[in-house]
C-alpha cells in the first residue's frame, strides 16, 4: 500500500487544527491512568511489549481457518452490537477512535481519529454533496500481505467496520478498492456485502438504526499507484489513476469532488472492535503515540515466513524469533530487514537487535513502520541487487505525470542496475544520492519519495558493498566513466571531453 | 482588487490583474449574484500582494513582479502541477510547493528567489534534460522554445547524464498535415492535452502508459480532427509539436512581426503575421481577450501558403478567348471602354462585393457606382442582389450583440442554422468552454452537424423553429428557465428561401421574451456573421435598392467576389474582377485595412508584405472615379458613413430600445411570410476551403483530404479536389 | 486618432484644409465615447509645435516620407511563457504602395525601396514615441494595449463536483 505522504498529513492537521478542537494535550489527558502512571514513573521504558494474548487479537480468521462468511463472522463476535455503536452518534465513535491512539495503518502513521473528524465540519450538514468512504484495499507494495488476510479470512470486520467509520464521518456510501489481482479476496468481500445487505446490516437503514450506507466493491486493474489515496479516488472516478496535488484535501474535493476520506483496510477494520471494547483497551498496547495491535507480515529469509497480528512496539528481534522461527541460519547470519515494506530504507543487523517496531522508534532508525511488511535478508542476499529490484518496481510503476518521478525513477534503475554488477564510476554513488534527493519532496505523492529512500538506505548501511563491486569490476574491465561506459571502448583518435570520467588521473594512484 | 503594498513593484504587471478584478466585479453586480469579495493579502519575496481568493500561486506571485518558470501551466487551459517547474518556498512547508497548484493562502510567505527553490527547480531541469534530445539546431523549436530559455537559467553546462542505455526513444505520432510530432523532445507535461480535451473537444487526445513509457497520443492511432488543431503548436513548450507546413522554413529570431486581423471569418481573430523578405512564413495568433483568446482556427493559421499560389499580380484583359496580361493604364482603359460599350445605365452597372472585401475600397466602390447612378449594390452570395431580410438601417440586426466573451455568460443557446464550429471556429471554443464549466444548454434548429458540445436537435427547418417559439419543443422549456438566454442566427439564414419566415418568428419571439432577452445588461439576439466583409458591408449600405434587384446588370464589377455563380452573369456583360486569386474569381496580409468583425468590432489590421508584381491596393483601382488620394481621407469618408468603422478596438453598445426597434422592423416588414419547410443547411460543408485563399491554400487542400472527406458523409468532395492542383 | 495631426506640419494647405473637418468630428464622437473607449484613441488638443518635422528636410524620396507609423505595444509571443518585451512601445510602418520589396531571383534575398522596414524602435512609453513620430513628421496612431483577462485559476476545479450531468473526462 502505498504511504499517504507523511507532511501533506501533517498540512492536513495543521488546516484543520482549527475545525477540530481536539488536540494533543487533551489526548494525553484521556489516557488510560494506570499507563500514564507507568510512563510517568520512569523515562526508560521497563515494560517489554509484544505477546500479544489470543484473546486480544482482532483479527481472528486471518489465517482463514474458519468461516469466513456471516455466520462463522458473527460467531467470532462480529456485527454484535453495532446498533449500539451507531446509534452513539459520529462524534462518540470519533473520540473512541482518537482515545484509542488508533494511526493510520497504511503506512503514513497518520491519526485516524482526527482525520475521520475532518469531514464533519462545521455545518457540514448544509453542504448538499454525497459523502463517501473510500477503503484502500489495493495493497500492492513489495513484503505487504496483511489486507488480503483480512479482505480473505475476515471481511465481515471490514464490511462492519465501512458502516462504523462511514457512521463517524456521516458517509453515504463506502467504495472498497481491491486490486484487480485480488480475486479470491474480492470475492469474499462480495459475499460479505452479500450477506450484510441480506440480513440487514448495511443498505437502507443499516442495523435499524435509520442510518442509510451502502457499501461498493470496486476493483482495481492493477496498478500499485492507485494504492495513493488520491489515485485511488482518480481510478474509481474512471481515470488514470495518476494521483491529484493536495491541496484539495480529499475531505474537501474527494472522489466524484465530494468530501471523501480514503482510510486503509486494517485500519477501518480494527475500529468496530475498538468501540466495543473501548478505547482503553486499545490504548494499552505498544508505547506512548504508537498505541494498538498491527498485522506484520514477515518475509524472506526467515524459518517461518508468516502474518501475524502482533502489539505495537515489539522489538524486531523477538518478532522475529517468536513468530517467525528466527533468521535462516541464526540471528548471526542476518543482513538487514527493510522493516516496512519495499519503500522504507534499509536497517542494518545492528540496528535490527534494538529497533522497536512502531513509528517513532523506527523513524529514528532512519526507517519507517511503512505498511509492517518485515523483509528480512540473510547474508546470502545480494543486497545491492536486492536494492535494484526495487528501484526496478518503482520504475515500473511510477505514473509517469510528473517530472521528477517520471525521469528520475528511471535514470536511478538505470544506475542501479549497473551498480549491481559495479559498472559505475566511484563518484557516481554520489551521483546517485544526489538524485534521490532531487526527487525526494519535489513529488505530487510519496511515490518519489519511496523510490528515493531504499537506495539512500543502501548507500548509509551498505556503501562499502557497492565501492567494492566498483572496485572488482574496475579490477576487471579497466577504468569505467560515467554512466558505465568503459574506457577501454573510449576511442583514443577522438577528442574526449575530460569530464566523462573515462581516464582515470594516474598521477593520483 | 490587486494591490500592490510595495513601492517596489512593477505597475504594469500590478494592472493586468487588477483590471481583472474590476472588471469581474463590475460583471458582478450585473449578475447580482452575492459576491466573494474577499481578497487575500499574501507576502511574495518580501512584497505584499493583494490577490482574490482562488488565485493560484503562480498568478499572485506574477502579479508581485516575480517570474515563475512554468511548462505545464498556462493561463487559459486547466491546472496540472506535473511539470514541477514552479516551485517556490513557502513558509513552514518542509517541501517546496508547486505554485501552480497550490492556492494563495493568506498571511503567507513565499520566496520564488531562494536557494531551496533554486536547487528544486535545477533538479527538476535536470531531470527534464536528461531524456530530452539535444536537437536544438534542427528543431523547429529552437529560438522560441521555453526548455532552451529556462535551461540558461536552471539548467547545468553539461549533463551528468550518460546512460549506457541511452535515451527514451519514442515514436512520432501522425496528427494529421498541420501538426509535426517528434516525440523524443516531449517532456509530458499534457499542455496539448488539456487544450484538446477543454478547448478543441477532441477527447480521444490523452496519455498512455505510465512512468517513463507514457505517451502522448489517441491510443488508438488517428490524426487530430480539430480545427483548432494548430494551437498545440504553440502550446507546446518544446519541439515536440511543430508546425508541418513550417517545418524548417524559418528562424523566430528572422521573422518580422507585424500585429494583424484575421480574414478568413467573421471572427477578426487577432493574428501576427510573420513574414521573411516578401513572404508570409507563418501566421500566428495574438492574444486578445475580447475576441480570440489566445487561439485561432487552422485556416487562419494555415491558409496563408493560399497568397502565393494563382496570384493574379497584372491586370488581365481578356483578348479573345485568353487573359492578356496588360498595364494598369490600358487595363483601366479597358474598363471604361467596356463600361462605354455596354452602355450600362443606372442599375444596370453592378457592384459585387466578396468575402474577403475590405470596408475601405467597399466605400469607394460604392461612391463610384452610385456617382454612375447605380444602386445595384450586390453581396457575393446567394440572394446578394436582394435586400437582406433583416435590413441594414438598424445595425444589431446583423451583428453579434452579446458580443463575443460574453457568450460565457448564457445558460442557454439556440442556434439557428449555423454551425459556429466551422462559421467562427475561436467563438465555437468560448462556448464549449461555457459548456463545460456551466449548466449552459445549447439548442439547434438546422440541419444536424457535429459539434464540441452535445446540444439538442429541435428540428432542421423553420417549422421545428415556432414549435420551439410556441413551446412544443423540449428544449424551450429549457430556454425558458435560462436567465440569460441567448439566439444565435446564422448569415446562412439570410439566404434560406424561408428567411423572411424565421426572422419573423425569431423576432417576435425576442419581443415576446424581452424581459430576459434584450435587457439593459444583457443582449441574447445575435447574429453570427461569417464573412469577414459582411458587417462593414451592410455597415456601409452596401445592398441593392428594390428596383436594382430586378434589374439585369450589364457592367458588373466584382470586388473580391470569388463565390459568384457563373450562370447569374448575363453573357453579355462586361465583367471586371478585382482581386487576389484566379480562382472561381484578397489577402489578409497584403493589406492595411480595417475589418469589422461579426460583433460590430473594428478592428485595424496591418500590411505585413507587399502585394507580389504589380498589384495594387484595391482602393486604388476603384478610386480612379472619385478622387480619393490618400487613405485617411477614405477614412474620413467611411466615418461620414458610419462612425463605428473608424472607432477602432471597440464594441458599440446598443440600447436594448434600438434592438427592440430592429426586431420590430424586421417583423413588420416579414409579416405574413409563409413557411416553405425547405431544410436548413449548413453553409460551410467544407471548413478548410471557404475563399479564394484557403481554396488556393495546398495546406489548406491537404487537411481536406485528410479531415473532411471521412469527417462527415455529406462532406463537399467535390470542391477539395479543385484546389489539389498545387 | 491623431493620424492626421503632424500631417499640418509638413503637408500642404489644401490638404490641411480638407482633413480638418472629419479631425474636428472625430474628435467630438470620441469625447461622448464611454471612458473606456477614450483609451482607444489619444487625442490630444493640438499644440502648436515648433518642431521641425525631420522629413521635410531629409532629403528622402517623396514616397519615403510621412508615413503612417503604428505605436503598439507587443503582445505576448504565444509559442512562449515567457512575458518579456510585453512592456516597450513599438514603432511599426506601414509597408509602401507598389512593390517596396523584392526578392533576387537568384539567390532569394530580400530587398527593399524602404528603408524602415529593417528599423525596429522600441520606448519606454507610448508618449515617447509619439513624440518621435511628431518629430519625424510621421502620422501615428497609437493601438492600445490589451488588458489580458484570465479569473483566478484554482487547480481544485478540475475535481469539483458538478450537480449536471458529466461533460468531460478529464485526464492527466
Amino acid at each position: 500500500m502505498l504511504r499517504a505522504s507523511s507532511s501533506s498529513s501533517k498540512s492536513l492537521l495543521r488546516t484543520a487544527s482549527n475545525a477540530s478542537s481536539v488536540a494533543r494535550p487533551f489526548r494525553a489527558k484521556l489516557r488510560n491512568p494506570s499507563r500514564s502512571l507507568a510512563t510517568a514513573a520512569a523515562d526508560i521504558p521497563v515494560r517489554r511489549y509484544g505477546g500479544l494474548k489470543d484473546q486480544d487479537r482482532i483479527f481472528t480468521n486471518a489465517y482463514c481457518r474458519h468461516d469466513h462468511g456471516i455466520k462463522g463472522a458473527m460467531s467470532r463476535g462480529d456485527w454484535h452490537k453495532t446498533k449500539e455503536i451507531l446509534l452513539k452518534g459520529d462524534s462518540w465513535i470519533i473520540q473512541t477512535i482518537k482515545d484509542s491512539g488508533l494511526r493510520g495503518r497504511g503506512g503514513a502513521g497518520f491519526p485516524s481519529g482526527l482525520k475521520w473528524s475532518f469531514m464533519n465540519k462545521p455545518n457540514w450538514q448544509a453542504d448538499g454533496r454525497p459523502r463517501y468512504l473510500v477503503i484502500n484495499a489495493d495493497e500492492g507494495e513489495p513484503g505487504t500481505c496483511k489486507d488480503r488476510e483480512i479482505l480473505r479470512g475476515d471481511p465481515h470486520k471490514l464490511i462492519e467496520g465501512c458502516l462504523v467509520a462511514g457512521r463517524a464521518m456521516n458517509a453515504n456510501a463506502a467504495y472498497i478498492y481491491i486490486r484487480g489481482e485480488f480475486y479470491q479476496e474480492a470475492s469474499h468481500v462480495q459475499q460479505a456485502i452479500n450477506e450484510a445487505y441480506a440480513a440487514g446490516f448495511i443498505g437502507k437503514n443499516a442495523c435499524g438504526t435509520g442510518y442509510d450506507f451502502d457499501v461498493y466493491v470496486h476493483r482495481g486493474a492493477g496498478a500499485y499507484i492507485c494504492g495513493e489515496e488520491t489515485a485511488l479516488i482518480e481510478s474509481i472516478e474512471g481515470k488514470q489513476g495518476k494521483p491529484r496535488l493536495k491541496p484539495p484535501f480529499p475531505a474537501d474535493v474527494g472522489l466524484f469532488g465530494c468530501p471523501t476520506t480514503v482510510a486503509n483496510v486494517e485500519t477501518v477494520a480494527v475500529a468496530p472492535t475498538i468501540c466495543r471494547r473501548g478505547s482503553s483497551w486499545f490504548a494499552g498496547f505498544g508505547r506512548k503515540r504508537n498505541e494498538g495491535t498491527k498485522l506484520y507480515c514477515i518475509s524472506g529469509h526467515v524459518n517461518n515466513p508468516c502474518v501475524i497480528e502482533e502489539e505495537m512496539s515489539i522489538p524486531l528481534k523477538d518478532l522475529i524469533e517468536k513468530h517467525c522461527g528466527g533468521v535462516r541460519g541464526g540471528w548471526d547470519n542476518l543482513l538487514g530487514i527493510v522493516p516496512g515494506g519495499s519503500s522504507v530504507p534499509i536497517i542494518p543487523k545492528d540496528v535490527c537487535a534494538e529497533v522497536l517496531m512502531d513509528y517513532d522508534s523506527l523513524k529514528d532508525a532512519q526507517t519507517g513502520l511503512g505498511t509492517g511488511a518485515v523483509i528480512v535478508m540473510d547474508k546470502s542476499t545480494d543486497v545491492v541487487s536486492a536494492i535494484s529490484r526495487f528501484a526496478d518496481f518503482y520504475k515500473h510503476e511510477s505514473c509517469g505525470q510528473c517530472t521528477p518521478c517520471r525521469e528520475g525513477t528511471t535514470w536511478m534503475k538505470k544506475m542501479m542496475d549497473r551498480m549491481v554488477e559495479g559498472r559505475a564510476h566511484q563518484r557516481e554513488i554520489d551521483m546517485l544520492l544526489e538524485l534521490t534527493k532531487q526527487i525526494e519532496g519535489r513529488t505530487i505523492c510519496a511515490l518519489g519519495d519511496a523510490a528515493a529512500w531504499p537506495i539512500q538506505g543502501l548507500m548509509r548501511h551498505f556503501r562499502p558493498e557497492v565501492e567494492k563491486r566498483i572496485e572488482e569490476f574496475q579490477r576487471l574491465n579497466g577504468p569505467v566513466g560515467f554512466g558505465g561506459h568503459l574506457s577501454s571502448d573510449a576511442d583514443d583518435t577522438l577528442a574526449l571531453p575530460d569530464n566523462l570520467g573515462l581516464r582515470q588521473i594516474s598521477s593520483t594512484h | 482588487m490587486l494591490r500592490l503594498v510595495s513601492s517596489v513593484s512593477r505597475p504594469t504587471a500590478a494592472g493586468r490583474l487588477g483590471k481583472l478584478q474590476a472588471t469581474r466585479a463590475a460583471r458582478r453586480t450585473f449578475a447580482s449574484t452575492s459576491s466573494r469579495s474577499a481578497d487575500v493579502t499574501l507576502t511574495i519575496d518580501g512584497k505584499e500582494v493583494t490577490v482574490p481568493q482562488g488565485t493560484a500561486l503562480i498568478q499572485a506571485c506574477e502579479a508581485a513582479g516575480a517570474t515563475i518558470p512554468r511548462f505545464c501551466y498556462h493561463d487559459r487551459l486547466a491546472i496540472a502541477g506535473n511539470c514541477r517547474m514552479c516551485l517556490v518556498e513557502v513558509e513552514r512547508s518542509p517541501k517546496p510547493v508547486a505554485s501552480c497548484a497550490m492556492p494563495a493562502m493568506p498571511g503567507a510567505k513565499v520566496w520564488t528567489n531562494s536557494p531551496l527553490v533554486h536547487e528544486a527547480r535545477e533538479g527538476v531541469m535536470e531531470f527534464l534534460l536528461a531524456n530530452h534530445p539535444l536537437d536544438c539546431p534542427v528543431c523547429d523549436q529552437g529560438g522560441e522554445c521555453d526548455l532552451q530559455d529556462q535551461s540558461m537559467r536552471y539548467g547545468s553546462d553539461r549533463t551528468r547524464f550518460h546512460e549506457i542505455t541511452g535515451k527514451r526513444a519514442t515514436e512520432n505520432k501522425d496528427l494529421g498535415p498541420l501538426v509535426k510530432t517528434s516525440m523524443n523532445r516531449c517532456i509530458q507535461c499534457t499542455r496539448c492535452v488539456r487544450f484538446a480535451n477543454e478547448v478543441a473537444g477532441v477527447e480521444e487526445f490523452g496519455t498512455t502508459g505510465r512512468g517513463n513509457d507514457m505517451q502522448i497520443g489517441t491510443y488508438v492511432e488517428k490524426t487530430m480532427d480539430s480545427e483548432l488543431s494548430g494551437n498545440i503548436v504553440d502550446l507546446c513548450p518544446v519541439g515536440a509539436l511543430t508546425s508541418k507546413p513550417y517545418a524548417y522554413h524559418a528562424r523566430p529570431w528572422e521573422l518580422k512581426n507585424t500585429e494583424s486581423i484575421d480574414v478568413l471569418d467573421a471572427v477578426g481573430s487577432n493574428i501576427r503575421i510573420d513574414t521573411r523578405g516578401v513572404q508570409v512564413m507563418r501566421v500566428q495568433p495574438k492574444t486578445n481577450d475580447n475576441v480570440n483568446e489566445e487561439w485561432i482556427s487552422d485556416k487562419t493559421r494555415y491558409a496563408y501558403d493560399g497568397l502565393k499560389f494563382q496570384r493574379l499580380t497584372n491586370p488581365l484583359v481578356k483578348e479573345g478567348d485568353r487573359f492578356v496580361a496588360a498595364s494598369w493604364e490600358d487595363a483601366l482603359a479597358a474598363i471604361s471602354e467596356g463600361l462605354a460599350a455596354t452602355g450600362a445605365k443606372g442599375d444596370e452597372i453592378q457592384a459585387v462585393a466578396g468575402h474577403l472585401a475590405i470596408p475601405s475600397p467597399l466605400v469607394a466602390l460604392k461612391d463610384l457606382v452610385n456617382r454612375l447612378g447605380s444602386d445595384n449594390l450586390t453581396l457575393d452570395q446567394v440572394n446578394g442582389n436582394s435586400t437582406p431580410v433583416h435590413g441594414v438601417d438598424v445595425r444589431s440586426n446583423y451583428i453579434f450583440n452579446t458580443t463575443i466573451p460574453r457568450i460565457e455568460e448564457a445558460d442557454a443557446i439556440l442556434l439557428v442554422g449555423t454551425n459556429p464550429r466551422h462559421e467562427a471556429a475561436v467563438l465555437n471554443s468560448r462556448i464549449r468552454k461555457s459548456w463545460l464549466h456551466t449548466g449552459l444548454e445549447v439548442g439547434l434548429v438546422g440541419e444536424k452537424v457535429e459539434t464540441t458540445y452535445e446540444y439538442e436537435h429541435v428540428g432542421t427547418d423553420a417549422k421545428a423553429l415556432s414549435a420551439f417559439i410556441t413551446g412544443k419543443s423540449v428544449f424551450s422549456q429549457k430556454f425558458k428557465n435560462a436567465k440569460r438566454p441567448l439566439v444565435i442566427v446564422g448569415s446562412a439564414v439570410n439566404e434560406h428561401p424561408d428567411a423572411k419566415a424565421i426572422f419573423n418568428e425569431l423576432a417576435k419571439f425576442v419581443e415576446v421574451n424581452k424581459d430576459k432577452l434584450v435587457t439593459p445588461e444583457w443582449n441574447g439576439f445575435s447574429v453570427l456573421q461569417r464573412v469577414a466583409s459582411r458587417t462593414a458591408a451592410y455597415d456601409i449600405g452596401f445592398v441593392p435598392s428594390a428596383s436594382a434587384t430586378s434589374t439585369q446588370p450589364k457592367f458588373i464589377y466584382l470586388l473580391n467576389a470569388d463565390e459568384v455563380d457563373p450562370k447569374s452573369i448575363p453573357q453579355n456583360a462586361f465583367v471586371v474582377y478585382q482581386g487576389h486569386h484566379g480562382d472561381v474569381g484578397a489577402q489578409l496580409a497584403d493589406k492595411g485595412s480595417t475589418w469589422v468583425n461579426t460583433e460590430g468590432r473594428t478592428q485595424m489590421g496591418r500590411a505585413a508584405v507587399s502585394p507580389p508584381g504589380a498589384a495594387r491596393d484595391d482602393w486604388k483601382i476603384v478610386r480612379h472615379t472619385p478622387t480619393y488620394d490618400d487613405i485617411l481621407e477614405l477614412r474620413d469618408r467611411m466615418w461620414e458613413i458610419s462612425p463605428t468603422l473608424v472607432r477602432y478596438d471597440v464594441v458599440e453598445s446598443v440600447s436594448p430600445s434600438l434592438v427592440l426597434a430592429g426586431l420590430h422592423q424586421i417583423a413588420t416588414s416579414t409579416k405574413g411570410a409563409k413557411i416553405s419547410g425547405a431544410p436548413i443547411r449548413k453553409p460551410i460543408s467544407n471548413f478548410y476551403q471557404t475563399d479564394a485563399i484557403s481554396r488556393a491554400s495546398v495546406t489548406m487542400a491537404q487537411c481536406t483530404k485528410a479531415f473532411v472527406g471521412r469527417m462527415e458523409e455529406y462532406g463537399d468532395v467535390g470542391k477539395g479536389e479543385q484546389a489539389s492542383f498545387a | 486618432m491623431s493620424l492626421l495631426r503632424s500631417v499640418r506640419q509638413a503637408a500642404s494647405v489644401s490638404r490641411l484644409v480638407s482633413s480638418q473637418a472629419p479631425a474636428a468630428h472625430r474628435f467630438a464622437s470620441t469625447s461622448a465615447a464611454k471612458p473606456e473607449e477614450s483609451t482607444a484613441v489619444t487625442p490630444k488638443p493640438e499644440q502648436p509645435s515648433e518642431v521641425l518635422a525631420a522629413d521635410t528636410i531629409s532629403g528622402a524620396p517623396a514616397d519615403l516620407r510621412k508615413r503612417v507609423v503604428r505605436i503598439y505595444q507587443p503582445t505576448r509571443n504565444t509559442m512562449q511563457s515567457g512575458g518579456a518585451k510585453m512592456e516597450r512601445w513599438r514603432i511599426d510602418f506601414d509597408i509602401l504602395p507598389g512593390s517596396s520589396r523584392w526578392e533576387n531571383p537568384l539567390m532569394g534575398y530580400a530587398s527593399s525601396a524602404d528603408y524602415v522596414q529593417g528599423v525596429r524602435m522600441s520606448f519606454r512609453s507610448k508618449e515617447d514615441a509619439a513624440h518621435f513620430a511628431e518629430k519625424q513628421g510621421w502620422d501615428y496612431y497609437v493601438q492600445p494595449g490589451m488588458v489580458k483577462r484570465i479569473p483566478p485559476k484554482n487547480y481544485a476545479e478540475n475535481f469539483v463536483y458538478k450537480p449536471h450531468k458529466l461533460r468531460i473526462m478529464r485526464t492527466k
